[in-house]
Parts: structure tokens; C-alpha cells; sequence
């Protein structure tokens, strides 16, 4: 009945009946029928003991009465509930819905829309306004007709498709955040889910861009994982550390000031890159958010930015030996450096701007040059935040689209749109040997999509996005997962790995 | 303490002048309803103190006499057997023309009834429900519908008439399912039962009730759903609407309350479903509440 496109996090797109979702019913709609919806709404279950056997239940499981919980009751409705295919009743307005939809909700329904408006409130995208102070707000077919209905209706039908194309695009978490500013208790539910959910279905790389533009978005799960993943696989080497701020541009050294920086200054050292809320050293820079985000630069630091900053830049430098370290930084950034580093000698070589001839001699005068290259060593940097092991060999390209060889064999390349590494049949017959990030498949032959029925065993690791590794009796591939490896092994329905390439084992 | 009042009453038809009084006893043994709380205004009283009630309550002149204990008349260990006697005494005494009281179903014994053969008595059983699972999982009851006719048939093998209650929208049921389980209700009992009482939840301290309506997981039924009752039933049948207009007591949009439970209320005086045809803009947010709460589960207007 219900099959599952793509995973977003708690989010996904599929369809139930030949029917997309997240979907929104109207009252009337003959699925109505078959859902048990029990007899006691199930927030009852946070409010007075009642007994299991008038609660909801069954493959549509009917989410009743959750407009009534507080932010931490609401989210925790949604984790009991995940697996099943999750209807919220009687819950969804245009300013919730897509929090709803980004918490798991495969069907929303338009009888608040239905209610309100017998109430004589008028829906728009974030508010909710007296229908007599609505006139020319809206120009929709159902205003004309004064059906008021009919109108509330479509918003939340919009909102809802809104967010189906959001969940395609890996877009809904930029949008979730902006929508929950509308209401405190919105964003007070956005971040328990941050801080106490369960995150096994959140993809580390995405194609879409991370946008640092709230409070919540250093709470993201990739950025929360960046962070720490890069932390534990961050090996320095040299006796020098580089200090340097980030870019507009990703990746950072494709921008004009590093470009200037490298043109001018030998740079043969390892080099942390700062930024708000991301540290980034440079090997890892290809990889997803710090491949491809955006945060309000203003020159003007919070304390909070400056403090968070700061301990992940200690971190990181105290994972190397570095006897010399340069910050080439102003502003927010030395502050940063100056915060983080307080037990360290640190050489300041800016002056006024980083690209300006004085800063560039004063940089060049310090910085010695150990002849480390960190062009090699981003493979292997990459593999081990991705895979847990370590490809290297011979690098080639054009920076940032590069490829790795190994003994004239196509090893892996970087997937730019995603912020990670595509594998090659020698990478991929490591993957396999080491039974990592690999999924094992009935005989037969692949084509396009793999579905879940089709799933004997998966690396229960594995999340959406994942570069993965199928394999049979007869073949092998490379492919990128659709749904987390546990889903791939629990989903009776489904698509589960998208086929990249794919060829005979011998 | 005790309670008294001067009410109308039907006698054969005829609309008479009746005393009722809330008298203060021990209070329910079972008291364990999910909607009712009468239990806390119960007292640990003497004989004496019981008798001095009786004695206000026949002090009054009027043809039909209801004494009420928010428990049962016939439980002994709410009202003695002695006190219970001195009761029928004085309705002979006094040539009251009718008695009404309210009983469980367990009490209703005939070493009980015989003291009363020659009265004109009216027991009404709180019967709620006539199906078993809304009586026993939403309402917590305690006896089922074979115990309930039971002690119907016992009360009619005297005589006596049967008065059952019925509960208008128990917590965990939505609007169109309690309207419904109610017309059902009197389907099933009305070959047992003298006259109906169809009673409107309302809220009430401490119960389960109560805590669901604070969270706002339930609403006391519309005004409207017990005009659809009346208005549908072809049985002798009345309505009280207590607290009705009240957040906590039946309701309909503010605007209608006092003129439809007055609609009611004259209703069951008169039987007249003329009386029932009553108006509101709100009945549209009623119709709604009809169809959406069986799948929302929870009321969508207050």
C-alpha cells in the first residue's frame, strides 16, 4: 500500500495508493475508512493513563489529538510512531505543516483548515487572520466563491506539496527552520528533535545548499556530524599550522583570496579554515555542509558564534603537535583564534586586509614551508570520514574535480554535488571485502532503482545518500542508498538504492 | 446540606407540582465512574441526621416526591433500612401520588421492593448505555446490560415504573458516535423502560473527565446533540441540562445556550417536539464536529 521514494531524515516522499506524499486528505476521502483511529486520541496516552486498547492503531497510524501536546510530547509522538506509515490528524495548519512533514508525517489532512474557517479564520502561508480583514489578501479561485473552505484548504495543500518538492530537492530542513520563527512553540519542538532525537535516518552529504542562517542551524545533524566526524578523522602532520578565515566561495580555495594567498605564499603546512559555525581543515573541504553552505557574514560575531567556534577549533588543534601556529585572521576571526588558542603562542600576520601586500610579506616570512601537500592527502582524509578506511593514490584533475587512481585503475572521484566520494569498482571490491557500507542483493540484475524486497543483508550503518556497495552471486555496484541500512533490511516496500554502475563479478 | 426544590413533574400527562431534594447520605459505593464525582459531597451521617432530611423534604406540599442520594436509595449502607421505611411511611402519610428515586442495579432486590408494593414508585437505574463496552471501557460503570434488565423486569414485575438514565457522550467518543450510541441505547431498552433521562455529560472535580477537558482532549456534548436525541426518540423522554451553557456543562456557540436548553427543558415537560425547533448560525459547527470527530478524537471548536 504505502512505498517509500527517498528518505529525507524523518522526512520521505512515496506513495500510498498511487497517491505522492506527504499527502493531504480532505474530509471525505474514502481512506478515511479504513484507518483506525481508536477511540481515545493518542496524546491522551501523555496526559492520563488510558488503556492501550482504545489507543490508535495499524499500518496508518493515526497521530489524534497531537495539537494538544507540548514541543517535546509532539516530537516524541512522532518517534514512537516511526516505521509505520504516520497519519497527523486534524493537526495541520500552513505554518506546522512542514515541521509535521519534517517529523515523519506521511499523511496531513485539512480538518483544522475545515474548522477555522467555520470559525471565520482565514488562512495565510504563516498566519491565521479574521476572514473580514482578508480582503484582497487572497486571489485564489476558492475567494471568489467566498469559500472560505475551500480556501483554507488549498493553503494547506500547497503547503504540503511545497514540501514534497522540498524533500526532492533535500531542501525541507533550510525551509523548516525559517517556518518555526512564526510560532516559538514550532521551534521549541524543531530543537528537541535536534537535541533528543534518534538521527540513524539523517544523510551525512547533501546536494542542497546548508543555510546557517538560525540559532537551529548548528544543531543540524550534518553539521553536528561534520564536526565531530572530521574531528575524529583529522590526522596533521606538520610542525606548522595555517589559520586562515573562510570564503563566500566554496570550496574555499576556488575563492579569490586563498587563490591569492597560494599565489603569493608558499603553503606546504596543514591549514584549519574558520568559519561560523564550521572548522574546516582543508582536507576536508570537499565534503558536504562544508562544501556547500551559506552563513550571514556582517563582521560582527556573537558570542555565542565566537564560543562555539572556538572550542571546535581547540579541538582540533590539539589533535596535531604543532609547535607554530599562524593565524592569518582579523575581525571575528582572531577573536575566535584568540579564544581557542589561549595556551598557544599564536603569530598574527594580518593587518588590515588578508590580501594586502604587508599582511601577504608578514605570512610569507613565517610560514615555513614543510612540502606538505594536502592535495594528497584529501583521499584518504575523505575515505576515512566516509567509509572508515583509507583509499589513497595517484591524484588527477582539475581542483575541485578530481580523481583518484591507483595503478592506472579508476579508484574514486569527488561527487561535487554531494559533498562526498563516488567509488569505482576497485573501491568498491575494498568495500566489499571489508564489508563496509555494502549491501547484498538477490540474483538479479539491477536496473536503475534496487527495492527493498530485494535486500538480503545491508550494513546497518548505511544512511540515505550513502555512497554503497551491492553485490550478488553474479555482479557488483556502486550505487547511492534511497534509506538507511535498517530500513533497507525492516522495509517491506520500497526503493532503497539508486544503481550507479554496476558489472559481472569475477 | 440537603438539598430541596420545587419543580414541575409529569403525572399521567398531567404537569404537577413535584419536591425534589439531593439528600446527603453516605454516598455511592461504587463511585468510580469516570464522570462523576457527586461521591465528594457524601457524609458519614446518623440515623437521626437522615430522618431530619425525610422530615424537610415532606414538610413541602406536592404531588410527586424524587429524592435523590447521587447513589442508591436502595443501598443499604446509604440509607438504613429504617430510614428507608420511614421514607414509604410518609409517602403513604401524605398521600404522595408518585415517588421517584434512583438505584443500581444490585440493590434492586425484592425483600427491598415488597415494602414499597401499593406506591406509585418510579426507580431510575443509571443505565448509561445499552452496550456493554461503552458502559464498562469509557464510562467504567460496573454492571452490564443483563444485570440492567434484570432489575428493570424486577421493578415492573411490582408495579413499579423504570426510569433509565442515559449518558450523552461518555469521554473517548466522538459526537456522532455518542448521539448515535444513545438513540441505539433506547432501541434496546425501551421494552424495559417507563421514561427515559437523558443525561449531558458535564465536568465535574477530580474525574478522568475532567483531566481530558483540561487537556483539551474533551468538550461536554452540543446542545444540539441532545435536541437530535429528543427530537428522534419515540419515547417518553426527558432532559435536565445541567450546567448547560457552562465550558464545563453541555454547550453549544454562547450565543443560543439559555434558549435551547430552555427549548429542552420545556420539551420534557410537554413532549411536544414542537418545542425542539430551535435555531443558530452554530449549527454548522456542530454538523462539522458530527463529522470530524470520529477521526479527529478530540473536539475541534469549544
Amino acid at each position: 500500500m504505502f512505498y517509500q521514494e527517498k528518505r529525507e531524515g524523518y522526512a520521505r516522499v512515496g506513495k500510498l495508493n498511487g497517491k505522492r506524499t506527504p499527502l493531504m486528505i480532505e474530509l471525505g476521502d474514502e481512506l478515511l475508512k479504513k484507518i483506525d483511529f481508536g477511540k481515545a486520541p493518542y496524546s491522551a496516552k501523555f496526559l492520563v493513563d488510558v488503556s492501550e486498547d482504545l489507543l490508535p492503531k495499524g499500518e496508518i497510524f493515526a497521530l489524534t489529538g497531537i495539537d494538544r501536546l507540548d514541543a517535546r510530547q509532539l516530537f516524541r509522538a512522532f518517534e514512537e510512531v516511526r516505521g509505520k506509515v504516520v497519519y497527523a490528524v486534524a493537526a495541520a495548519k500552513p505554518v506546522n505543516v512542514s515541521l509535521l512533514i519534517y517529523f515523519g508525517a506521511d499523511i496531513v489532512d485539512n480538518f483544522l483548515a475545515i474548522a477555522k474557517a467555520k470559525e471565520g479564520i482565514f488562512f495565510t502561508e504563516d498566519y491565521e487572520i479574521p476572514v473580514e480583514e482578508s480582503e484582497e489578501l487572497c486571489s485564489c479561485k476558492f475567494c471568489e466563491e467566498k469559500d472560505l473552505v475551500g480556501h483554507n484548504t488549498e493553503m494547506v495543500r500547497r503547503e504540503v506539496k511545497k514540501c514534497r518538492f522540498l524533500i526532492a530537492k533535500e531542501e525541507l530542513r533550510n525551509y523548516v527552520e525559517a517556518k518555526v520563527k512564526h510560532n516559538p512553540e514550532l521551534t521549541a519542538a524543531l530543537r528537541i528533535a535536534d537535541f533528543e532525537g534518534e538521527k540513524e535516518l539523517f544523510p551525512r552529504f547533501k546536494r542542497s545548499k546548508c543555510y546557517f542562517s538560525n540559532l537551529e542551524s548548528v544543531n543540524r545533524f550534518e553539521v553536528q556530524y561534520f564536526l565531530k566526524r572530521a574531528f575524529e578523522c583529522y590526522k596533521p602532520v606538520t610542525k606548522t599550522l595555517l589559520i586562515l578565515p573562510c570564503t563566500a566561495k566554496k570550496p574555499y580555495l576556488v575563492s579569490k583570496t586563498h587563490r591569492i594567498i597560494r599565489s603569493k605564499v608558499k603553503v606546504g603546512v596543514n591549514e584549519i579554515i574558520i568559519s561560523s559555525p564550521l572548522v574546516v581543515p582543508r582536507e576536508f573541504e570537499l565534503v558536504y555542509p562544508a562544501l556547500n553552505y551559506d552563513t550571514p557574514v556582517t563582521g560582527y560575531w556573537s558570542d555565542e558564534e565566537v564560543s562555539f567556534v572556538a572550542s571546535w577549533l581547540e579541538k582540533f588543534v590539539k589533535k596535531g603537535n604543532f609547535e607554530k601556529i599562524v593565524a592569518h585572521v582579523e575581525g571575528g576571526y582572531r577573536k575566535v583564534v584568540e579564544r581557542a588558542l589561549k595556551d598557544f603562542d599564536v603569530i598574527y600576520t594580518a593587518e588590515g586586509s588578508i590580501i594586502s601586500e604587508s599582511s601577504l610579506k608578514k605570512l610569507s616570512a613565517v610560514l615555513e614551508d614543510e612540502s606538505y601537500n594536502f592535495f594528497d592527502q584529501i583521499f584518504p582524509s575523505i575515505s576515512r570520514y566516509q567509509f572508515d578506511l583509507e583509499f589513497d593514490g595517484d591524484v588527477f584533475g582539475k581542483y575541485p574535480e578530481i580523481e583518484l587512481y591507483k595503478c592506472d585503475e579508476k579508484v574514486a572521484r569527488i561527487d561535487l554535488n554531494y559533498g562526498k566520494i563516488d567509488v569505482y569498482m576497485f573501491a568498491a571490491k575494498r568495500l566489499l571485502k571489508e564489508k563496509k557500507f555494502f549491501v547484498k542483493i538477490g540474483n538479479f540484475e539491477p536496473k536503475g532503482t534496487i527495492f527493498a524486497p530485494g535486500i538480503i543483508e545491508a550494513d546497518e550503518k548505511i544512511r540515505p545518500n550513502d555512497t554503497v556497495v551491492f553485490y550478488s552471486d553474479e555482479i557488483i555496484g556502486v550505487g547511492t542508498a534511497l534509506m538507511s541500512g535498517k530500513e533497507m533490511i525492516n522495509k517491506k516496500k520500497g526503493a532503497a538504492v539508486k544503481v550507479k554502475r554496476v558489472e559481472p563479478l569475477r | 446540606m440537603i438539598k430541596i426544590w420545587k419543580e414541575k413533574e409529569r403525572l399521567d400527562g398531567e404537569i404537577v407540582d413535584c419536591t425534589t431534594a439531593v439528600i446527603v447520605t453516605r454516598g455511592c459505593s461504587w463511585r468510580k465512574c469516570y464522570m462523576c464525582s457527586y461521591f465528594l459531597e457524601s457524609r458519614d451521617l446518623s440515623e437521626k441526621e437522615l430522618i431530619d432530611q425525610v422530615d424537610a423534604i415532606f414538610n413541602e406540599k406536592s404531588q410527586v416526591v424524587k429524592i435523590f442520594t447521587s447513589g442508591s436509595f436502595f443501598d443499604e449502607r446509604e440509607i438504613p433500612e429504617k430510614v428507608r421505611k420511614y421514607v414509604r411511611d410518609k409517602v403513604k402519610e401524605k398521600g404522595i401520588k408518585k415517588l421517584i428515586v434512583e438505584s443500581r442495579p444490585e440493590f434492586i432486590k425484592d425483600e427491598i421492593l415488597k415494602d414499597f408494593e401499593g406506591i406509585n414508585l418510579e426507580v431510575g437505574i443509571g443505565l448509561e448505555s445499552s452496550n456493554d463496552f461503552v458502559r464498562e471501557k469509557y464510562i467504567n460503570k460496573g454492571f452490564s446490560f443483563e444485570e440492567f434488565k434484570k432489575a428493570a423486569s424486577k421493578l415492573r414485575s411490582y408495579g413499579f415504573r423504570v426510569k433509565a438514565y442515559l449518558l450523552l457522550k461518555p469521554p473517548f467518543m466522538s459526537e456522532r458516535e455518542a448521539l448515535n450510541d444513545v438513540l441505539n441505547s433506547i432501541e434496546e431498552a425501551k421494552d424495559l423502560v417507563d421514561i427515559f433521562s437523558l443525561n449531558l455529560t458535564n465536568v465535574q472535580k477530580n474525574t478522568l473527565v475532567e483531566k481530558l477537558w483540561l487537556s483539551k482532549l474533551y468538550r461536554p456534548p452540543w446542545l444540539w446533540s441532545a435536541v437530535e436525541v429528543l427530537k428522534k426518540a419515540d419515547v417518553e423522554i426527558i432532559c435536565d441540562p445541567l450546567a448547560a451553557g457552562k465550558s464545563r456543562g453541555p454547550h453549544n456557540c454562547g450565543k443560543c445556550d439559555r434558549y435551547v436548553a430552555k427549548a429542552i427543558r420545556n420539551f420534557s415537560l410537554t413532549q411536544n417536539k414542537k418545542d425542539l425547533e430551535v435555531h443558530c448560525e452554530c449549527l454548522e459547527k456542530w454538523k462539522v464536529s458530527l463529522e470530524i470527530e470520529d477521526f479527529s478524537r478530540v473536539p475541534l471548536f469549544d
